[in-house]
């Protein structure tokens, strides 16, 4: 244990490490502080949060339903006001006459109602048309496991929570951040080793290399997950500054970005999962780094060769956004240790690939890949790392 | 200027090949026509992964790709140039010599303005070669652009020369960054990690225009060229964002290599003080 701690120690060590996190977390907290103050975050949901139950009473009453409709989709407040909760009205009017930042803000929250119980038909109605669609065409794998998830969603809710930018925090930027911090710590793990010519000396002690190897392992992915706690913590207390508590559970399906997806998931549960997947592709990446860096002489080309895997993946995972079918295009994207620590695409989109009459969910593809790639880099790591060096 | 073991112009011309001999330069090149080669010869490859910039491929590539393998190429070989010396002693023996380091330190920041131009240069040559080489026209004397309503209008030719100079600009300001952190540091990563959250932070506040002027005032713009034509969100011009933006980076530019050049004599007082030889 005295050796782990000693490797964790010597990691957590390089001021160059904090120096650069603390610089990137200083520079996520000023981009992210910098919205706090616009409308959309100050009003727009907080504002119609007491009176979420009667926006989707609302939505869900058929006699709203069928003036929305045969409205096209295309409803005013006021056209709306006579069919609706008068709790509704009542909340926007406590607003009435108040500016803020040039918005007319019980203007802007009427315009807000309307579009939230409209938009909650119209996502209702498309559902429905896709399941009758499903219902009419031929009997395949993927139409029958979309007819089956369409069919068991839960109830949809309105947009009014804040999950949609909580699911947000691990869409891209976190990662990239979380990766570059954990890769800067680990990539000269070894390589420090054999630059200073003591690779070959502790072939000379009592434990030799072997003990080192799970000790250095070890560290590491303690360091990763420190990163992971505290990249994700100031995260969510930036998020609970701004935007507060997400106000309550809510369906994925309730979200603007996922509500077409074939995803039975609640945000609740998919933050977590998230949050998990953050931490063991940190690991993951962790244990490629090693691989990379017990095989490399340098620091310089063991960092960018662990950030070139990375970088891969994020950039093709990015390009790749908004489907929910892996193809063989996609799916190096979709197995990527970025899309581990992202999973808004995987298991966000509720992505699945189809082996013959089978529909397999990608997220236990890309588990199944990293955890390979994880093991894979291990063994390559022990083979590299102790390996007979006979350069006398 | 003249030294005992041979000129000035020597010592920076050897530090000059030391870069352009690195096998970064000679793999990021490759990789480079690699992708070049793909792009011209393989419509497939074209259209599943490029986004064509105004009908033109050569503008597509010296404006979103060619730039980030030139700052790769360009990250890779001068964030080790100052902090290697120091990791294998080199430093304390040129702190020994006739000339001592100030020589040393001012060849090595020419050479690496030179290495920026020249390799940019074989970028964009290597570009236009392929595209000859695949019978797609150039097209010098169209209007580049020619169906977008421009601020800044100019002919392909002088389009390309434009971007050329701004690449180039881009590039310098990036390798006097991290020329500066590498004469500070002693570890090669510090430098590198540098360059990449320098070139990471511009690329989000130019993704988030959070700060209008930070927008208009960006290296993502100087590297990407085409984006400085039109539309400001600081100033009232797309000409006035554009001088200002070279004015910024000239002046940094020029800032940062004289910060990196006055480093040597308090690290040479340094290391004087504190070796046990002396």
């Amino acid at each position: 244990m005295s050796l782990t701690s000693a490797e964790f120690k010597k990691i957590v060590s390089k001021k160059y490490v904090w120096v650069l996190a603390l610089l990137l977390a200083l520079f996520y907290a000023y981009m992210f502080l910098n919205i706090g103050d616009n409308f959309s975050v100050v009003y727009s949901k907080r504002a119609l949060q007491p009176v979420f139950q009667e926006i989707m009473d609302a939505a869900y009453d058929p006699q709203v339903q069928e003036y929305v409709i045969k409205n096209g989709f295309n409803v005013t407040f006021d056209e709306l006001k006579p069919l609706i909760s008068p709790k509704i009205a009542q909340t926007i009017e406590q607003y009435q006459g108040k500016i803020y930042k040039g918005y007319d803000v019980a203007k802007e929250l009427k315009d807000e109602a309307a579009v939230r119980i409209e938009s909650l038909v119209e996502r209702n109605v498309t559902i429905n048309e896709m399941i009758q669609e499903l219902k009419n065409k031929p009997d395949t794998p993927l139409n029958r496991y979309l007819l089956q998830q369409y069919t068991h969603m839960p109830k949809m809710e309105p947009n009014l929570t804040r999950w949609d930018d909580w699911i947000d925090i691990n869409n891209s930027m976190l990662p990239l951040l979380i990766a570059f911090v954990v890769i800067l710590g680990v990539a000269s793990v070894y390589t420090g080793e054999y630059t200073s010519k003591m690779h070959g000396i502790l072939l000379t002690t009592k434990n030799g290399r072997s003990k080192l190897f799970w000790s250095k392992l070890l560290a590491s992915c303690l360091f990763a997950a420190m990163v992971v706690i505290i990249f994700q913590s100031l995260a969510a207390v930036l998020h609970m500054h701004v935007y507060g508590f997400p106000f309550k559970n809510t369906p994925m399906n309730s979200l603007t970005s996922f509500y077409k997806r074939p995803n039975t998931m609640w945000a609740l549960e998919f933050y977590l999962c998230q949050l998990a997947g953050s931490l063991l592709g940190a690991i993951v990446l962790t244990a490629v780094t090693l691989c990379i860096s017990s095989l490399c002489r340098s620091n310089l080309v063991s960092f960018f060769i662990s950030g070139i895997y990375f970088a891969l993946g994020a950039l093709f995972s990015q390009n790749l956004e908004g489907q929910y079918i892996t193809s063989k295009v996609t799916i190096f994207a979709d197995a990527s240790t970025f899309s581990l620590m992202s999973l808004t695409d995987v298991l966000g989109n509720a992505k699945v690939f189809i082996i013959g009459n089978h529909v397999i969910p990608t997220i236990i593809l890309t588990l199944i890949t990293q955890a390979v790639i994880f093991v894979v880099a291990l063994f390559l790591t022990h083979v590299f790392y102790n390996r007979k060096e006979i350069t006398a | 200027m003249k030294a005992k073991g041979g000129s000035y112009q020597n010592l920076m011309m050897a530090e000059l090949k030391t870069l352009l001999n690195n096998h970064w330069t000679l793999i990021v090149l490759s990789v480079y026509v690699f992708f070049t080669c793909s792009v011209y010869f393989s419509e497939s490859f074209r259209q599943t992964w490029l986004q064509v910039l105004d009908g033109n491929l050569f503008t597509t590539m010296i404006n979103l790709y060619l730039p980030t393998f030139l700052f790769i190429a360009v990250l890779l070989n001068t964030a080790p140039i100052f902090a290697s010396d120091k990791k294998n002693g080199m430093e304390e023996l040129a702190d020994t010599c006739f000339y001592g380091k100030n020589f040393r330190k001012k060849a090595k920041i020419e050479a690496t303005i030179f290495y920026t131009i020249l390799i940019t240069a074989a970028g964009f040559l290597v570009t236009a070669a392929v595209s000859l080489a695949s019978r797609t026209p150039l097209d010098l004397s169209s209007k580049a652009f020619e169906t977008v309503n421009l601020d800044i209008s100019m002919s392909n030719g002088v389009f390309y020369l434009f971007c050329f100079a701004m690449v180039v600009l881009g590039l310098i300001a990036v390798a006097s960054a991290v020329v500066l952190i590498s004469s500070r540091s002693d570890d090669v990563i510090v430098p590198l990690a540098s360059g990449i959250l320098i070139y990471g932070i511009e690329l989000a506040l130019y993704l988030k225009p959070l700060v209008k002027i930070l927008w208009d005032i960006n290296l993502l713009k100087l590297l990407r060229p085409y984006t400085m034509l039109s539309v400001s969100l600081y100033f009232d011009s797309a000409i006035k964002a554009l001088v200002a933006n070279v004015v910024a980076f000239v002046l940094v530019s020029v800032a940062l290599f004289l910060l990196a050049f006055t480093a040597a004599p308090e690290a040479k007082a340094k290391h004087t003080l504190s070796s046990p030889s002396t």
